[in-house]
């Protein structure tokens, strides 16, 4: 039973909200592979929502490319979630390892980053009074992609439904945890850099007299 | 890594700064200060100028000897303006070229012959309707009102009425309806203007401001749920601020204008009779949009409206104490000129500009402290906007595509100019051009309509071709899958697939 390739497993678990992960977590399958297309999908999804969206729903005010700003958004925004989860669960007796829970929430995202390319292509074909055509779209993909990271995690920790819950709203306060540190320590080895820098250029001026 | 980028950011603006700031000279050759506008990211960009300072007129120059301390001017339908020289306590008549004074009101004989003197009068206002002058006499505490002659028709001076709780009644500033109504802006009164019916009797408050919910506000107000009353009398009382000063339109708008720097949205206010303001969904910040900090002096300057006028036309034209500029706008509240400054040439104002008023193309600026009234004309850069401006207000599209391009001409940063273009082209038909010139403004909402039009005329070209492309896609789709389970029947299955097959159907 259920001897899916890689590729039909993808399928499998977003056609089959409720059991999908489950079979997946049986079966040890799912692919590293895949989930991080997934994400690399999602971050050139945002670049193109930002920049190539319809002029008639939105004119991009962006005069000065940058592509930190996105790669924050979606890949380091999913890596923060992958790890919050993990470091929340371990404490909380999940069973769901780092491969694991990478895997399973980037096959999570998947009719999520769907509806964004959708949006993207349908805005430059309809006008202002058909938006609702694009807003319809963009709640199904959501709330698909929401009920799916739900059963993803419920899945792969072995959890009942109150402990996910418990378990997202920890995650979602560690990710916010690691952010600030993330910032802290960037700050602080800027810091770091500069004190350096100009010990050597000190330096390098004495040397020369 | 981001630092980079924005320290890369801001050379790169930086760069382009330097590069506009070497063209403004040549841009705004005739004024000696910098000419600007807003662009659609709301940054002041360079612009061409609309008007440009002519003369700067004194009382010497009227022949009625220097004044001291011009409080207010008003242009009457004869076009002969009335100023207010507070300090010599008179009001000037001047001739409407502003060359001469031809009459002075400084004494008034009121129905038993005696005579009223002025004392530090702040207001005045003409009435065509009821062919009456109307005189804030601050410091009188009355309004005068009286005939052309100088007598004395009504002495209204603090109301004795239940709805009046001030012991001061300072009037400042004065309009009147065509019904008669008064109107006058007290000082110290933040409940609105004080409204008169023609025979001077109190009425009530109108137009008065909203305290603001700003985050201190509520903030404040669920301490007060748990405080003492001890800590209640010493907190501050939430006050909106009273309105500063005001006009009338021709068809009995009254403008306000507020001065407190606190609240943006009470700014400029459109109140109709019922006293309910029509510019709340308006979507524009009168006055400079970002305060600015200047380095030579040390200070920050922030918009302080002190008068407003409407001209003939319906436009708005404000003036802002804090940095002497005078800010133009039509009647919808799209932004056309800036100008005026603080500084001691012409077309500068000192510390203390007081009023404004309006005579055809003409702006007339009174300056307190210098006693001068400057007059701006409007430059050939101006008339071009106005006439554009004013035919696609009224709706005439492709009359005004000819003003617009040679606006673009002049002032390729002139946004409302793409706009204009835009809906023009659309009124013709020409959808793609539409389309470029509603891009180059950045108007989401205007390149809608452009588009809408595109598509229906590119459907109605192409509809045969978009059908048969259809139904091409459907029948090879039809065959793929007629292919594929064929193909699928023919081998032997395994447990998976049969487990999916009815799926996929």
């Amino acid at each position: 039973m259920m001897d899916l390739t890689q590729k039909q497993w993808v399928k499998h678990t977003v056609f089959h909200p409720f059991e999908g992960f489950e079979d997946l977590r049986w079966k040890k399958s799912g692919s590293v592979l895949y989930a991080s297309i997934v994400v690399l999908l999602w971050f050139i999804a945002e670049i193109l929502y930002e920049n190539f969206y319809g002029q008639q729903f939105m004119m991009s005010s962006t005069r000065l490319f940058s592509i930190v700003p996105h790669i924050v958004q979606t890949i380091v925004l999913f890596l923060t979630w992958v790890v919050g989860n993990w470091s929340i669960c371990t404490l909380l007796e999940g069973e769901g390892t780092m491969k694991k829970i990478y895997i399973y929430s980037a096959y999570a995202l998947i009719p999520y980053v769907v509806q964004l390319y959708i949006q993207v292509i349908l805005s430059h074909f309809l006008t202002r009074d058909e938006a609702i055509f694009i807003t319809t779209i963009s709640v199904i993909g959501t709330i698909w992609s929401v009920t799916l990271m739900f059963m993803a995690i419920k899945a792969v920790h072995q959890y009942t439904v109150s402990k996910t819950i418990f378990a997202i709203v920890l995650t979602v306060v560690a990710m916010l945890l690691i952010l600030v540190l993330l910032v802290l320590l960037v700050a602080l080895f800027q810091q770091v850099y500069v004190f350096i820098t100009s010990i050597y250029t000190e330096i390098s001026y004495r040397m020369k007299v | 890594m981001q630092k980079k980028i924005k320290v890369l950011a801001s050379v790169i603006c930086s760069c382009a700064l330097l590069a506009t700031g070497m063209v403004l000279p040549v841009v705004s050759a005739d004024e000696h200060y910098n000419v600007y506008n807003y662009d659609r990211w709301n940054e002041a960009t360079p612009s061409q100028a609309g008007y440009e300072a002519t003369r700067a007129v004194s009382g010497t120059d009227l022949g009625c000897g220097e004044m001291d301390v011009i409080h207010d001017i008003f242009r009457d339908s004869q076009n002969q303006f009335y100023v207010v020289d507070s300090g010599n306590e008179r009001i000037v008549v001047v001739n409407e070229e502003f060359t001469e004074a031809v009459r002075e009101y400084s004494e008034f004989k009121d129905s038993e012959g005696n005579i009223l003197t002025l004392s530090a009068p702040e207001g005045v206002f003409v009435s065509e309707d009821t062919g009456y002058m109307y005189i804030a006499d601050t410091g009188n505490s009355r309004m005068l009102v009286t005939d052309m002659d100088g007598n004395v028709v009504m002495n209204i001076t603090r109301p004795d009425s239940t709805l009046y709780e001030n012991e001061t009644f300072k009037p400042q500033k004065i309009v009147v309806d065509k019904a008669g109504n008064i109107y006058a802006v007290l000082n110290n009164i933040t409940n609105g203007a004080a409204f008169f019916n023609s025979s001077g009797e109190f009425q009530g408050y109108y137009g008065a401001n909203a305290v603001e919910a700003t985050a201190e506000v509520v903030a404040g107000y669920f301490w007060n749920l748990i405080a003492t009353d001890e800590m209640r009398a010493n907190s501050s009382r939430n006050v909106a601020a009273g309105i500063t000063n005001f006009d009338i339109d021709d068809e009995g708008f009254v403008f306000t204008v507020t001065q407190s720097s606190s609240s943006e949205s009470d700014r400029v206010k459109k109140v109709n009779p019922s006293g309910v303001n029509l510019f709340t969904g308006l979507d524009v910040t009168f006055g400079d949009l970002a305060s600015m900090y200047d380095e030579t002096t040390n200070q920050t300057f922030s918009t302080k409206l002190i008068d407003i006028d409407i001209d003939d036309i319906g436009r708005l034209n404000c003036l802002d104490m804090e940095t002497g500029r005078v800010f133009q706008y039509d009647e919808d509240g799209n932004l056309l000129f800036i100008m005026g400054t603080r500084s001691d040439q012409l077309g500068g104002f000192s510390l203390q500009p007081t009023a404004i008023e309006t005579m055809g193309s003409n702006i007339y600026v009174t300056d307190g402290l210098k006693n001068t009234i400057t007059i701006f004309e409007e430059t050939d850069f101006g008339e071009i906007v106005h006439e554009a401006v004013d035919l696609y207000n009224d709706g005439y599209y492709e009359e005004a595509l000819a003003p617009w391009y040679e606006v673009l001409k002049r002032d390729g940063n002139y946004r409302a100019a793409y706009v204009g273009i835009s809906s023009a082209l659309l009124n013709q038909g020409d959808y793609e051009g539409a389309m470029k010139y509603a891009e180059l403004a950045e108007s989401s909402l205007q390149y809608n309509k452009a588009f809408e039009g595109y598509r229906s005329e590119w459907l109605d070209e192409n509809f045969t071709i978009v059908v048969i492309v259809i139904i091409v896609l459907i029948v090879l789709y039809v065959v793929y899958r007629h292919h594929k389970k064929k193909k699928m029947k023919n081998q032997p299955k395994n447990l998976v697939e049969m487990l999916h097959e009815g799926e996929e159907e």
